[in-house]
């Protein structure tokens, strides 16, 4: 009698609990977990080159249900003022942070504590202790390499007769640095005669200088979206270069537009939409499910000249699609 | 056949159920039995409700899915016709109205264009070498452009007599110098240009701008994240797609060659190991079709509240249920067991339960019908207490009635001695002590007088022996007064008497002695009667007492045995004779009675029997109060 008693109790109690725990879901039913708020920090947000980028990294708060907070910046000067957008966003409430460390080739191994749970991806430039932090992006090694291959894919032998500018970006940026390493390993067999190897500030005040730098040049290679550009307008307007070629790395409409106008000769592309998705992808994950996920994500790159430019795959990477 | 059924009826769980039922009470049973038919008639309501509503909410959301593309494929037609019209006016109005040598469309071009550049990127017209002979707005021509080759312009060529739709394409006509590139969908047709008088073919362009079209799609994407639209032209390339850029990278995928392939209407599909509900509707002009995915584990998960909200109702039901059944069912079994409460008590022993009569009209009429019985078996028993009442009075005026005689035949025995010895004052003596033993003896035909009035008897009696036996023996009694006022049963010292001079000092020639004695201890009353004479053998004693073993010597040989039954008869098993004896030393005869003061009403109470009654309900009364103290 008294075992009935106790079975009768244990159904009595698994009904009340079911009861119980149904009425909690029902009411709770429509009302949205809170979602994460991630931050993206980017050189310069609002230049041009990020709109793909933006697109998937739109895509995917959408897809993830993240709240996506895409910090607008300016140029950044040094690696403490990165840093404290940075803390500024922990502060603010951010759980994720993306990143392009614009300064990452000055970090001797990680960004420093933030002593937080926040996530950290890095997208384009990784540190140059490799693996600590979450990377997303190209393998810029590789991409300096595909520069070198379209060089040679164009002088074949004559290379070694040629002269050759290098505008080499922010070397304070770990992504640029092994960009030239693998131009300069590229190009090592070859060997044409590098004439000048120019970094950020040097070719900024070259190029407004107006000064003759690719008068006795074959070829320019420049290794940034920004001193892509900034070749390309150059070249425009300086008379008597017709001869000196361009190649570069750049995935905005500008670079682009500069390629079909036949300014540029080959332009390897980084596919940004997925750089942006596929961060925001992981981040996103690493919050939802409450894992660690360093092992990041390597996106490809499109090698573009003027003759695959309207090629239909190829449109689909390289122009956003714009309301 | 039969061993197969046999053992199918013995198999351990049937049996074990059979077994657990039959040792539960009433209202467990019926409780179990109402709650295992409420779950299981619960469960399957609950399943088949669900089911039921799983198919409809199918079809529905079939119905639903139906109707946001038939309202897509309509606004997208009305798009796609503004957009043929546009193309006709052109040709039609314009074109056909024209001759190149001498007039420009320009003019006609630029105001259609302002009329839906909202819509458009550009109208061009071009030759059949794929020179430019007029375009909206006026823009500068890429150099170097090989026009034939486009798709479109192949498209419009091969197929002269329709209009042709392209698949969303980068424009690659213009020079942008804000490094705009559009994405477009290009309605391209053959055309006729008249050029001097002579019809010459051509082509007429009108690029729609594709985010136009993508936001009018976008429109029927923001309801529902799970469940999507996209469209397709016939070969299954992709013309809109809300992940459309993911696909374009390769991070998703979608199923458009197979939709291409599907018959307008609903039917399920299986990709990626994802069972989707697929509804594709054909768009008229173009043969594109747009197409709606409902994944089902989203439209499962859709149902969760619903299935939560079913899961609730059960369990609520089945609660409810669960109470009623204990209401019930304790409503059917309580009577049932306050009635065997009644017979419980009833059969440890309370001859007066208090039978329940009530609860359902069953229950009561057999409440009714065991209060009835209990009533007829107390009033039998009743009887047949009375009936032995009326026995053991018969059977003790038997036993006293064989006492009478004896004695008076004694007495008048040793009178008549005496008379015939001339002994006449000691007869007129005996007379008169017969006459008050006698007064004591008959004592209102009473059985139960006071010890003092037995002893009186008892004295008369010695008076009349000592005087016939000549004073052989000496006597002596010793009597306590504080038991003179206690009850007994009349003539019960006076055989015991009897016995000691006839069996004990009769023989001694002056030596006899005979002691009675009369003491209270313990609440019961102890007269002995002690004689020095001869005495018994210990196997004598053991059989003096026993009704079969009479020791018959002299007198009439009841004495003893009558004086044992009559104290037993009336004061219960514990009282009685004693019989020590021991040969050449003497005998001593006990009598053991309860203590009960002398007075006429309880007198008459053990006349009628009921010391024994009373004493044995005190005794349980006892008893039950010890039990409930326990």
């Amino acid at each position: 009698m008294a075992r009935n008693r106790i079975y009768f109790g244990m159904l009595i109690f698994v009904l009340v609990t079911i009861i119980v725990w149904t009425s909690y879901s029902m009411l709770n039913v429509g009302k949205k977990e809170g979602s994460h708020k991630i931050s993206v920090i980017v050189n310069n947000s609002n230049d041009e080159r990020w709109i793909a980028l933006r697109q998937g990294l739109e895509q995917a708060a959408k897809d993830y249900d993240l709240d996506l907070n895409y910090v607008f910046t300016g140029e950044f000067k040094n690696l403490e003022e990165e840093l404290e957008m940075v803390s500024r966003e922990i502060e603010g409430g951010a759980e994720g942070i993306i990143i392009q460390m614009v300064f990452s080739g000055d970090l001797a191994r990680e960004i420093p504590e933030f002593e937080t749970d926040t996530k950290i991806v890095l997208i384009e430039s990784d540190l140059a202790a490799e693996g600590i932090h979450t990377y997303v992006g190209p393998d810029n090694h590789e991409i300096g390499k595909a520069l070198a291959e379209a060089v040679l894919e164009e002088y074949g032998e004559t290379l070694a007769q040629k002269r050759v500018g290098i505008l080499s970006g922010n070397q304070r940026q770990y992504a640029m640095q092994q960009r030239l390493a693998g131009l300069k390993e590229g190009l090592e067999a070859a060997a044409p005669e590098i004439v000048w190897i120019l970094d950020k500030n040097e070719a900024q005040a070259e190029t407004e200088g107006q000064a003759g730098i690719c008068d006795s040049l074959d070829f320019v290679i420049a290794l940034g979206n920004r001193e892509t550009e900034q070749m390309a307008d150059y070249m425009q307007i300086q008379e008597g270069i017709e001869n000196c070629l361009l190649y570069g790395v750049g995935c905005s409409e500008k670079a682009v537009y500069y390629l079909d106008k036949g300014m540029i000769q080959t332009l390897v592309v980084p596919n940004e939409f997925n750089m942006g998705y596929q961060s925001m992808e992981i981040i996103g994950e690493q919050l939802k499910y409450h894992w660690e996920n360093t092992k990041g994500s390597q996106i490809d790159y499109l090698v573009i000249h003027k003759g695959n430019l309207y090629d239909t795959e190829n449109q689909k990477v390289l122009f956003p699609i714009v309301q | 056949m039969k061993t197969r059924m046999k053992q199918k009826q013995d198999h351990p769980l049937i049996l074990y159920i059979k077994k657990h039922i039959q040792s539960q009470s009433i209202q467990m049973t019926i409780s179990i039995s109402f709650t295992l038919v409420s779950i299981v008639v619960m469960g399957v309501l609950g399943v088949s409700l669900y089911s039921r509503f799983v198919n409809r909410m199918e079809v529905m959301t079939a119905q639903s899915s139906e109707q946001l593309l038939n309202q897509t494929s309509i606004n997208l037609e009305t798009y796609l016709r503004n957009m043929r019209r546009i193309s006709d006016a052109m040709y039609y109005s314009v074109i056909k109205n024209k001759d190149l040598a001498s007039d420009t469309m320009d003019e006609e071009m630029n105001l259609l264009y302002e009329a839906n550049k909202d819509n458009l990127i550009s109208i061009a017209c071009y030759t059949n070498q794929g020179e430019l002979v007029a375009a909206a707005p006026v823009a500068t021509e890429k150099e170097d452009l090989n026009i034939v080759d486009q798709k479109w312009f192949t498209a419009a060529v091969g197929k002269m007599e329709n209009i042709q739709f392209s698949t969303p394409h980068v424009q690659n006509l213009f020079d942008n110098t804000s490094y705009r590139y559009y994405w477009v969908v290009s309605l391209s047709r053959a055309v006729e240009l008249t050029n001097h008088g002579n019809s010459t073919l051509g082509v007429l362009l009108v690029d729609m701008n594709y985010s136009s079209m993508e936001q009018l799609l976008n429109k029927a994407n923001v309801n529902n994240d799970s469940e999507y639209v996209y469209l397709v032209d016939s070969d299954g390339e992709l013309i809109y797609h809300p992940k459309q850029k993911l696909i374009y990278t390769n991070l998703y995928e979608e199923n458009n060659y197979a939709a291409a392939s599907y018959e307008d209407g609903s039917r399920q599909e299986v990709f990626q190991g994802e069972k989707r509900l697929v509804t594709v509707k054909t768009v008229s002009y173009t043969g594109w079709k747009i197409v709606s995915v409902v994944p089902m584990s989203s439209f499962h998960m859709g149902l969760f509240s619903t299935r939560q909200f079913a899961l609730l109702f059960a369990s609520l039901s089945v609660l409810m249920l669960i109470v009623l059944n204990q209401l019930v069912s304790a409503k059917i079994a309580k009577p049932l067991q306050k009635l065997n409460e009644s017979v419980q008590d009833w059969e440890s022993g309370n001859m007066n339960p208090e039978i329940y009569v009530g609860g359902s009209l069953e229950v009561e009429h057999l409440g009714k019908t065991l209060r009835s019985t209990v009533e007829q078996l107390r009033q039998l028993m009743h009887d047949i207490v009375v009936e032995q009442e009326e026995e053991r009075k018969r059977e003790l005026d038997a036993l006293q009635s064989q006492i009478n005689p004896h004695f008076l035949y004694k007495t008048l025995d040793s009178i008549v001695w005496m008379i015939e010895g001339e002994r006449y004052e000691d007869a007129v003596f005996m007379i008169t002590q017969l006459a008050s033993l006698f007064r004591v003896c008959l004592s209102g035909g009473k059985n139960i007088i006071s010890m003092e009035d037995e002893i009186k008897h008892a004295k008369n009696y010695m008076n009349i022996q000592k005087i016939r036996y000549k004073n052989i023996f000496s006597l002596n009694f010793q009597i306590n007064e504080d038991i003179l006022h206690c009850c007994t049963v009349k003539l019960i010292i006076q055989p015991l008497l009897e016995n000691a001079i006839y069996y004990g000092v009769e023989c001694m020639d002056g030596d006899g002695e005979i002691q009675v004695t009369g003491w209270k201890r313990d609440g019961d009353v102890y007269i002995a009667v002690k004689d020095n004479g001869l005495g018994m053998p210990e196997e004598t004693v053991a059989v003096l007492l026993k009704e079969n073993n009479r020791v018959r010597k002299k007198g009439s040989g009841v004495g003893l045995i009558n004086v044992h039954n009559r104290i037993r008869l009336r004061f219960g098993e514990p009282y009685g004779l004693e019989i020590e004896s021991q040969p050449d030393e003497g005998t001593t005869v006990r009598i053991h009675l309860p203590c009960i003061p002398y007075s006429q009403e309880t007198a008459e109470k053990l006349e009628k029997g009921k010391w024994e009654e009373g004493k044995e309900k005190e005794e349980r009364e006892e008893r039950e109060e010890d039990n409930g103290t326990e």
